[in-house]
């Protein structure tokens, strides 16, 4: 059974490779002779990597069903702390050596992402709000706090070990992109082989059928968060590393951008669904169209609107699988939840 | 998950082996581009090889960025260049990035930026200049990886040409305040501290109504729509009755500050000194709440980055008085990597329709 | 019950936005100055309408991000109907010919995501990346000057219904707009409690199956939500662009967050199906009274950003614990 439902769930991925493999040919034909460079690829895998990380950290929140939209002003406020750290602007006289700030700079971007998570997480979790309205005002408020920080100033510099993750490549692989897959492997194993995981689609899946086996929601919700606040801390340091700047007001489009990536992947066609891999390979597909797009000439106006085609294309194409995943679902939630039928 | 991680690895390796295979060819893109003129004649067509030019401006979709892709395509076509206009759709740094990126992948041979962070693009900058692509930006002032950096005058002046309008057009005890689109945006910050020090060493009567943080001036923060600025400006108003002018010096700010003004019914007792399009603003120069403006033409700035960038190619040094033919640029100054022309458009209501005409 | 229930959750806003306003006014007495109520009152005509529209789909038990994409989309469409036709514009047709296009345009998500059983939610994110471009693919500039505006509609920023002369030598003027804001607020009312068809919109997000068995059209019910959304949106939509006297497509992308923020601390709950029109109505004062007044009170350029952050979380806390308090009292 498991094997047959796991098939199916190939064919997604295996579908949308298809469909990124080929849109790879007919963009890239538009300017090969620019498209189809080293160059190119190293530059086109470093944004998606950087979008790729910020998509985690939407797509943790999404699976049980709600909405991050705080998670680019984390990223800013985390890499605006830790980096002021790795600069020695703050505790500059306590960590001396460029190592030691390096590494503290790294654990207190982490610590303010995963306690910004649990600030959101009080509020969606405990208090039971709406996680869209809470996000919004958290995001004002950790953006706020970045320019009471900053000052509406640029931090400028970065360690050489963090520009060098920003520029440089491994046998012509960037380490962005390694970093990005790294993660990926590692929500990979969150959503598919853990209990957390588990729990956390069945919360999206169904909210109300998780009510009654006990309080686990709310710790399910604050993990989820906090989760989120990781990835955010992690996509904050990505961003630092390719800008060697830090600025409160950083990137707020990568907000939609990562939305865009996590619905491709599938992971609002089903509550609780969504494969970590589908959002790996539709990240390549929406950079290709980006960047394809760029080379041949066309406007972003363009590039919008085919991607927003093209989310739609693949959603329709979608729809009748919704409740084989649904029940798949159940299987996976490893009977936390009476196994009531929610498929009305 | 085997499974999809083995995917997931074939498809980098697709590309990555797609990538490996025209490695061999790539590094003759950038050379192609260099000495072509004189080691490789006789490989290359007779012609010069085509330019390809490149230039990423902050959105797209407004008149005073598209200006650029209008010049740029003159300038392409007069040259017989290949011109890419690259842009997000709205104002956003990392937005901006993304197109930088895609555009340095284009391997262009001059390649023009309007930096909405300036600090942020410095990076990539610097692999752009590394694979032999001439950087030229615009508004780009304190950028270090860049070639050259061309603005229609110098930022410094345009904030004391500001103050001393003030004084010329209001009086010398004035009560101003400065606007800018956001506290983040270094052109509008430099136009604002040139403009609070000047009247502080040359103006002792005039004050400054915004707050002041460690003796500097800190400008209110008009957003990038004129309902946020519309909204700041009458709190502000309502704030500080002795109030006699804005500096308002966001194109997008001076329509939402103006409409605060006249809704209040301050049209009489409080003016705008405005930057930006005339053509946004026409009925409030016309009702008299501007009095005066200024602004360029960033089509301009865009011909004569490609220029300086045509001529770096060509190993020729840029040098105080050159001219890179377009107005504004005939007779032009330069300082470090700074280049400034002579490129300032005052508007009054005297020369309204004509700067209308200009954007 | 449900109908106390709906009165108890009004009064909480109604007493939060009484709290912050009162506050406000101690700090600083000309919060309550006839200028700065008529300023805050024009400040939320276009959250207001806005806000209404993205509650009637919110009732429908869907969420729309695409709103600033359809409402940018319409004015455009709009504005460049009346080059077309050279005509000055007037009021009036003006926010109908812009409702039109916002309802025809909104209509298109609403089919999507009803005839292939979609969230509206999915939908919207496609389309608002569509809409908000496809038509400026192929255009030399989207850029529309003051001189090509119908100039009629520029008046919009100086028509007043009242005029006062308040002491401190400003003028008190209630733009023109909120009898639009009133007008559309009356008429929703109407619509949604008065109505067969009203009914069957808050039915839908009831229980879309019952909403079947009772003899409701959903195709037809959604699609006329998505209608009154969008020209909602539209008409809020043409509304900022006569006031900002130019048109760019990208002015209007940031005003989305409040619109959505007001729709929530309003009481809407795409959940249940839950909204009304006072509760909104509250939701954009508050909303409006907090980022309206904060450098009146003087609070530094630097922390205004964090400030109205930290005061919708406080407001949101505030509302959320008296409602749970009060369905706990309920309960005993």
């Amino acid at each position: 059974m498991k094997r047959v439902l796991g098939n199916k769930q190939n064919r997604k991925t295996i579908s949308l490779l298809l469909i990124t493999v080929v849109l790879a040919v007919i963009i890239g034909s538009f300017n090969p002779d620019k498209f189809f460079t080293a160059q190119n690829f190293q530059s086109m895998t470093r944004q998606l990597a950087e979008i790729g990380i910020y998509a985690l950290a939407m797509f943790v929140i999404v699976v049980s069903g709600g909405l991050n939209l705080s998670i680019v002003a984390v990223a800013n406020l985390a890499a605006i702390c830790g980096g002021s750290v790795m600069q020695g602007l703050i505790l500059g006289d306590v960590i001396v050596s460029p190592l030691a700030r390096l590494l503290v700079g790294l654990l207190v971007a982490v610590v303010i992402g995963v306690l910004s998570g649990v600030l959101n997480g009080y509020f969606v979790a405990g208090l039971g709000l709406t996680a869209v309205l809470v996000t919004s005002a958290t995001s004002q408020l950790f953006q706020g706090l970045a320019l009471v920080i900053t000052k509406g100033n640029a931090i400028v510099g970065a360690p050489e070990a963090i520009s060098a993750l920003g520029t440089h490549n491994l046998l012509g692989i960037p380490y962005l992109l390694l970093l990005a897959l790294g993660c990926y492997i590692v929500a990979e194993f969150v959503f598919e082989k853990t209990a957390f995981g588990a729990q956390c689609r069945l919360l999206g899946a169904n909210a109300t059928a998780n009510q009654y086996s006990g309080n686990s929601n709310y710790k399910t919700l604050m993990k989820s968060y906090m989760l989120s606040g990781f990835f955010s801390a992690i996509g904050g340091i990505v961003s630092y590393s390719r800008m060697c700047a830090l600025r409160s007001d950083y990137g707020n489009s990568l907000t939609s951008t990562a939305m865009l990536v996590v619905l491709m992947g599938g992971a609002w066609v089903v509550a609780g669904g969504g494969k970590v891999m589908n959002i790996f390979i539709s990240l390549f597909c929406i950079q290709i169209i980006s960047s394809g797009l760029t080379l041949s000439g066309t406007s972003n106006f363009t590039r919008n609107t085919i991607w927003g085609a093209l989310l739609i294309a693949i959603l329709l194409a979608a729809t009748p699988a919704i409740q084989q995943r649904l029940s798949r679902l159940k299987g996976l939630a490893r009977r936390r939840a009476p196994n009531k039928g929610n498929a009305a | 998950m085997k499974k999809m991680l083995s995917l997931a690895l074939a498809l980098c390796m697709i590309l990555a082996m797609v990538s490996c295979g025209q490695k061999d060819d790539t590094p003759n893109d950038p050379n192609a581009g260099q000495p072509s003129q004189g080691t490789q004649d006789q490989d290359q067509n007779k012609p010069q090889k085509k330019l390809t030019v490149a230039t990423v401006v902050k959105a797209i979709g407004s008149n005073w960025f598209d200006s650029m892709d209008w010049e740029g395509t003159k300038w392409a076509e007069e040259n017989g260049a290949d011109h890419h206009y690259i842009g997000p759709t709205s104002m956003d740094s990392a937005a901006q990035l993304q197109c930088l990126e895609d555009a340095i992948a284009l391997q262009p041979d001059v390649l023009t930026v309007v930096p909405i962070a300036a600090d942020a693009c410095d990076a990539l900058l610097a692999q752009a200049r590394s694979q032999g692509t001439k950087v030229v930006t615009h508004e780009g002032t304190g950028l270090t990886n860049i070639d050259f950096n061309v603005d229609a005058f110098s930022n410094e002046g345009f904030g004391i040409n500001f103050a001393d309008k003030c004084n010329e057009l209001i009086g010398a005890d004035a009560t101003y305040a400065c606007v800018v689109g956001t506290l983040t945006t270094p052109a509008h910050m430099a136009w604002s501290k040139a403009f609070f020090a000047h009247a502080n060493a040359n103006y002792p009567n005039m004050t400054c109504a915004n707050d002041l943080d460690g003796g500097e001036i800190v400008p209110l923060e008009g957003g990038a729509n004129s309902d946020t600025s519309y909204t700041m400006a009458k709190q502000f108003l309502q704030a500080h009755p002795e109030l006699d002018v804005f500096y308002v010096c966001s194109s997008s700010c001076v329509a939402g500050v103006c409409r605060a003004i006249e809704e209040l019914g301050l049209g009489e007792s409080v003016k705008v000194l405005a930057v930006g399009t005339a053509s946004g603003q026409k009925t409030y120069y016309e009702s008299g709440t501007i009095v005066y403006g200024a602004m360029w033409y960033p089509g301009a700035a865009q011909y004569a980055c490609y220029e300086v960038g045509k001529r770096l190619i060509e190993g020729k040094t840029i040098s105080t008085g050159d001219d890179l033919g377009f107005e504004g640029y005939h007779s032009i100054t330069v300082d470090g990597t700074n280049i400034y022309g002579n490129a300032w458009l005052d508007i009054t209501l005297d020369n309204l329709a004509e700067m209308c005409e200009v954007l | 019950m449900r109908k106390r229930a709906k009165i108890n959750d009004m009064t909480i806003r109604v007493v939060l936005f009484l709290l912050i306003l009162t506050v406000f006014a101690i700090i600083e007495p000309a919060v309550l100055s006839a200028t700065n109520v008529c300023s805050m009152i024009n400040d939320s005509i276009f959250n207001g309408i806005a806000a209404l529209g993205m509650m009637t789909v919110m009732i429908t038990g869907a969420f729309d991000l695409s709103s600033m994409s359809i409402s940018m989309l319409s004015a455009f469409l709009t504005l460049k109907f009346y080059n077309i036709i050279g005509y000055e514009g007037d009021f009036i047709t003006m926010f109908l010919i812009a409702g039109t296009f916002g309802a025809l345009i909104a209509m298109i998500n609403g089919f999507i995501s009803q005839k292939f059983s979609l969230s509206g939610f999915v939908v919207s994110i496609g389309t608002n990346l569509i809409f908000g471009s496809v038509f400026f693919i192929f255009l030399r500039s989207s850029y529309i000057k003051t001189d090509a505006m119908p100039q009629t509609l520029l008046k919009v920023r100086t028509t007043a219904i009242l005029s006062l002369q308040s002491s401190g030598g400003t003028a008190a003027n209630l733009n023109i707009g909120i009898v639009v804001l009133v007008l559309t607020a009356a008429a929703l009312w109407l619509f949604l409690n008065k109505t067969q068809l009203g009914r069957g919109i808050y039915a839908l997000g009831g229980d879309k199956v019952a909403v079947e068995r009772v003899g409701y059209d959903p195709m037809t019910i959604t699609l006329i939500a998505y209608a009154v959304f969008g020209a909602c949106v539209a008409i809020a939509g043409i509304y900022f662009y006569s006031n900002a006297g130019t048109f760019e497509p990208g002015m209007i992308a940031d005003k989305g967050s409040d619109v959505i923020a007001s729709a929530i601390f309003g009481g809407c709950n795409m959940k249940e199906g839950k909204g009304s029109v006072g509760g909104i109505l509250a939701g954009v004062a508050i909303i409006t009274v907090i980022k309206s007044n904060l450098i009146l009170l003087g609070v530094p350029v630097y922390y205004v950003t964090f400030t109205v952050g930290a005061m919708i979380l406080l407001g949101v806390l505030f509302s959320t614990l008296s409602e749970q308090r009060l369905q706990r009292n309920r309960g005993r």
